[in-house]
């Protein structure tokens, strides 16, 4: 009997302890204590993607870092669903302790919140930081007729020739750059063909389906390597690997940049101490070379930015874009 | 004959004893992966993708690959044993293998299943080697139209599948087509029929549907049988018997046959294959009615078809660098990290890494089967526990399953509400098996002819322009048509007689 009562004792003393633990920082309410302990259990990194795209391959390298760093695990969780849109906000209903974050990227930020009806605001959530942005640049078959992206250009506009565009499906950001291509020049005859994606997009041109289409790093780079594809024109601010073969940017021929910023995120209203731990952690990260040079294994360029510079860079993409949006007809209640 | 001796210099690389390693840890993982509903193979690639960067890269990918062809086997045991099937590719399978265990046969359902997958992986392994680069071009030239033609010939080919009335079945299939139109219209990108639900963006996901309809509702069933006291019989008798191999060797073959073809048709994935040779098998046997009663072929057919796939799909991954199924195109993740680029030049440069992962394709292959084949005895012991046991926890594991999908609680939602419409069919006779179906080419077919179109301009003779898919135009008209002469000649001879009604559940070994 003694044994029993004893051993009730200790497990209810280990129940109560752990209890407390737990919720510490999420009940204190007091900011600067919950700082002080931060991280003080595992924290969960949302990807809103399914695995194995390059956001997912960024952040499992962020995590493996940032668990040495802030002495907890950090768990890198699949929540895929609506381009996105599912994850983030399971991020942005999450206590906003630190403990839940979501490494968001593209569409999420920039275009999803101006075409679809979304329960929530991506942009009012706590920037922590940045690890990098995509690339994107418009490409043809390494066999077709155009050289240049003039070529391209003097042919779509031509009364009769149509051009057809690899799109990712549904409305992204490749759709924004076409349609400022257009604009830009007064005017190209185009279809989309909705793909996949960037790998099915890639295959549709070395098939012959697409004649063009605006393409990620991670897609298209190898192929640029073997000759089979061809770059006109780097429609994000810069691409350093095409930019030393002598393709042009959109921003000094037409005047228009596309922008896809990554984020990592936290719900509203995070405290600022326990994000500048994040943000320091995930600076030292980028700053740890191996781990860069992993990153940079996916084709995304890759750089550190502040949650305030990161936040700032993502605001300039979403305004960019919503003229355009507005323009196609593509934004919410058209 | 230079494709040979590089072969060789493969195997000298596959056999290393680290390699080997490799292979079995992939084998086993991929088992793993396989048996966890929820988890599919592109799930456990991604996770063990950041462990690449410690392994050496012919290590690594030999790993990965192995992971994949090891979950198209491991899927099967859930499926056989506990009708849950772990992955899509497994799901025909569960039509028959589970009958078979039923009936005390599942030692020879998983048997030659895993014979089967030796024989798929083994001969698309040796078409890799012999003819990779003259069938990359062909996977070029199957675009939407053709795709579209080849998955209509399928959707014809599977028509009063699992039922004895024709027009029940298509209804059936229509119903699945009904609960694959909600979701983010793929060419437009606005919600369709989401009634502004953001999990239903992407539409509802195939693996709760498909262990609903199975799993759940076949629990149910039983608890309900229970009553009535109709008894089964739970013991697993001995292995693969010689019936079993002659009976299978022609389902075998196909499947293989199957596997290869379309394991380098970009964008089919791996389930409808196995839907495919299924549907063959029905077809072309001299006693149809046996499917879905524990034909062996069906399990035979699919399950040699899935892993034939997986070997072929590396053909325009190693020749073009094109993925040609979701994942595959996280393996050719795998490449480029280790800063390797997938296509011709990769056969120069890095021969070493090409052969050896080649090589481990024909060694990882034969893990699987030697690893399986004494296994199977202690799988079949879950046989064993008592329902009242049993049973709960499987459903508890097909919750579990339901949720790591997308890790909400939607999903469980949706396995609960298909077991209970797969219940409702088990009562009213009504078949689910053309459900399942469409719901998994219902997709594929609307991108492909919405891609088609779109790349005509609305046409369509795009159809008819391209040779390929004519012809499989022509023969899913066949097919569809070759009922007709028989049916016409037995209304003018006699009345039609419905057949007996074939779909009891609890057949006795015949």
């Amino acid at each position: 009997m003694r044994t029993t009562t004893l051993t009730g004792t200790a497990l209810a003393a280990v129940l109560l302890l752990s209890a407390a633990c737990g919720s510490g920082p999420r009940g204190g309410g007091d900011a600067e204590a919950a700082a002080a302990d931060f991280p003080a259990r595992p924290i969960t990194l949302v990807v809103p993607y399914g695995a194995g795209g390059s956001t997912d391959t960024i952040a499992r390298v962020l995590a493996d870092h940032l668990e040495r760093s802030l002495g907890q695990p950090v768990a890198v969780e699949n929540v895929p669903g609506g381009v996105g849109a599912v994850g983030v906000q399971r991020v942005f209903n999450a206590e906003p302790d630190g403990h839940t974050l979501a490494m968001a990227s593209g569409s999420i930020l920039t275009v999803t919140p101006q075409t679809t009806e979304l329960e929530y605001d991506p942009m009012e959530m706590t920037f922590v930081a940045s690890t990098h942005e995509s690339v994107a640049a418009r490409f043809v078959s390494g066999e077709s007729q155009w050289q240049t992206i003039e070529d391209l250009v003097a042919w779509g506009a031509q009364e009769g020739n149509e051009l057809v565009d690899a799109t990712s499906g549904g409305f992204g950001v490749n759709d924004i750059g076409t349609a400022s291509l257009s604009e830009a020049v007064g005017g190209l005859n185009y279809r989309p063909l909705a793909t996949d994606g960037g790998a099915e997009a890639v295959v549709r041109i070395l098939a012959g389906d697409a004649d063009m289409n605006q393409n990620s790093a991670t897609a298209a780079l190898p192929y640029v390597e073997s000759g089979e594809l061809r770059p006109l024109l780097i429609e994000s601010p810069s691409w350093p690997e095409l930019a030393e073969l002598g393709v042009p940017t959109s921003q000094e021929l037409y005047g228009y940049t596309i922008i896809n910023p990554s984020a990592v995120l936290a719900p509203p209203d995070l405290p600022d101490e326990i994000r500048q731990v994040l943000e320091d952690a995930i600076r030292d990260a980028l700053e740890d070379e191996e781990v860069a040079e992993r990153m940079r294994g996916t084709f995304e360029l890759v750089g550190f930015r502040s949650g305030a510079d990161a936040q700032e860079y993502a605001q300039q993409a979403y305004d960019s874009y919503t003229p355009i949006i507005e323009a196609m007809g593509a934004g919410i209640g058209e | 004959m230079d494709a040979l001796s590089s072969l060789v210099d493969g195997f000298a690389v596959a056999l290393q004893p680290g390699n080997l390693l490799f292979a079995l840890i992939g084998c086993v993982l991929g088992m793993v992966v396989g048996v966890l509903p929820g988890i599919g193979p592109i799930a456990g690639i991604a996770i063990l993708l950041p462990l690449t960067f410690y392994l050496d890269p012919t290590g690594s990918i030999i790993m990965l690959a192995a992971i994949y062809y090891g979950a198209m086997y491991g899927g099967t045991i859930t499926t056989v044993l506990l009708n849950v099937p772990g992955e899509g590719s497994s799901a025909i399978t569960a039509i028959d293998g589970y009958k078979m265990a039923q009936q005390g046969r599942a030692a020879s359902a998983l048997g030659i299943a895993a014979i089967g997958s030796f024989v798929g992986g083994i001969a698309a392994t040796v078409l890799l080697v012999l003819a990779a680069p003259p069938l990359a071009e062909v996977a070029l030239d199957f675009g939407p139209p053709e795709l579209f033609a080849l998955l209509f010939l399928g959707l014809t080919l599977l028509v009063g599948l699992g039922s004895r009335s024709v027009w029940l079945s298509m209804l059936s299939g229509v119903l699945g087509l009904a609960f694959v139109v909600p979701g983010t219209d793929a060419v437009t990108g606005t919600p369709r029929l989401t009634f502004g639900s953001v999990e239903l963006l992407d539409g509802l996901d195939f693996v709760p549907i498909i262990m609903g309809l199975f799993g759940l509702s076949e629990i149910l069933y039983r608890a309900h049988q229970k009553r009535s006291d109709v008894g089964t019989t739970r013991s697993a008798s001995a292995g693969v018997s010689r019936r079993d191999l002659k009976e299978s060797a022609g389902a075998i073959a196909r499947g293989s046959a199957i596997g290869s073809a379309l394991g380098v048709v970009p964008g089919i994935g791996t389930t409808a294959p196995t839907l495919m040779s299924y549907a063959l098998e029905r077809r072309i046997s001299r006693t149809p009615e046996r499917f879905g009663r524990g034909a062996i072929q069906g399990v035979a057919g699919p399950e040699t078809t899935n892993n034939a796939y997986v070997s072929s799909s590396m053909i325009p991954l190693f020749t073009l660098g094109i993925p040609a199924s979701p994942t595959i195109a996280i393996l050719l993740g795998a490449f480029l990290i280790n800063g390797l680029t997938p296509g011709p030049a990769l056969f120069t440069e890095e021969p070493e890494l090409v052969w050896g992962v080649i090589a481990s394709l024909f060694v990882g292959n034969l893990i699987l089967l030697v690893l399986n084949l004494p296994l199977i005895r202690v799988w079949v012991l879950i046989l064993k526990i008592p329902e009242p046991i049993l049973f709960p926890l499987i459903m508890a594991f097909m919750v579990l399953g339901s949720y790591t999908v997308s890790r909400s609680i939607f999903d469980v939602w949706v396995l609960i509400a298909f077991g209970l419409l797969g219940y409702a069919a088990k009562l009213l006779d009504f078949p689910v098996v053309p459900i399942a179906l469409t719901i998994i080419l219902g997709p594929l077919l609307e991108k492909a002819l919405r891609q088609s179109l779109q790349m005509s301009g609305g046409d369509a003779d795009v159809f008819v322009r391209s040779p390929i898919a004519t012809v499989l135009l022509v023969a899913a008209g066949l097919v569809l048509l070759s009922p007709l002469p028989r049916r016409l000649y037995r209304l003018f001879r006699r009345p039609d007689h419905h057949r007996p009604d074939d779909r009891q559940p609890t057949a006795p070994p015949s």
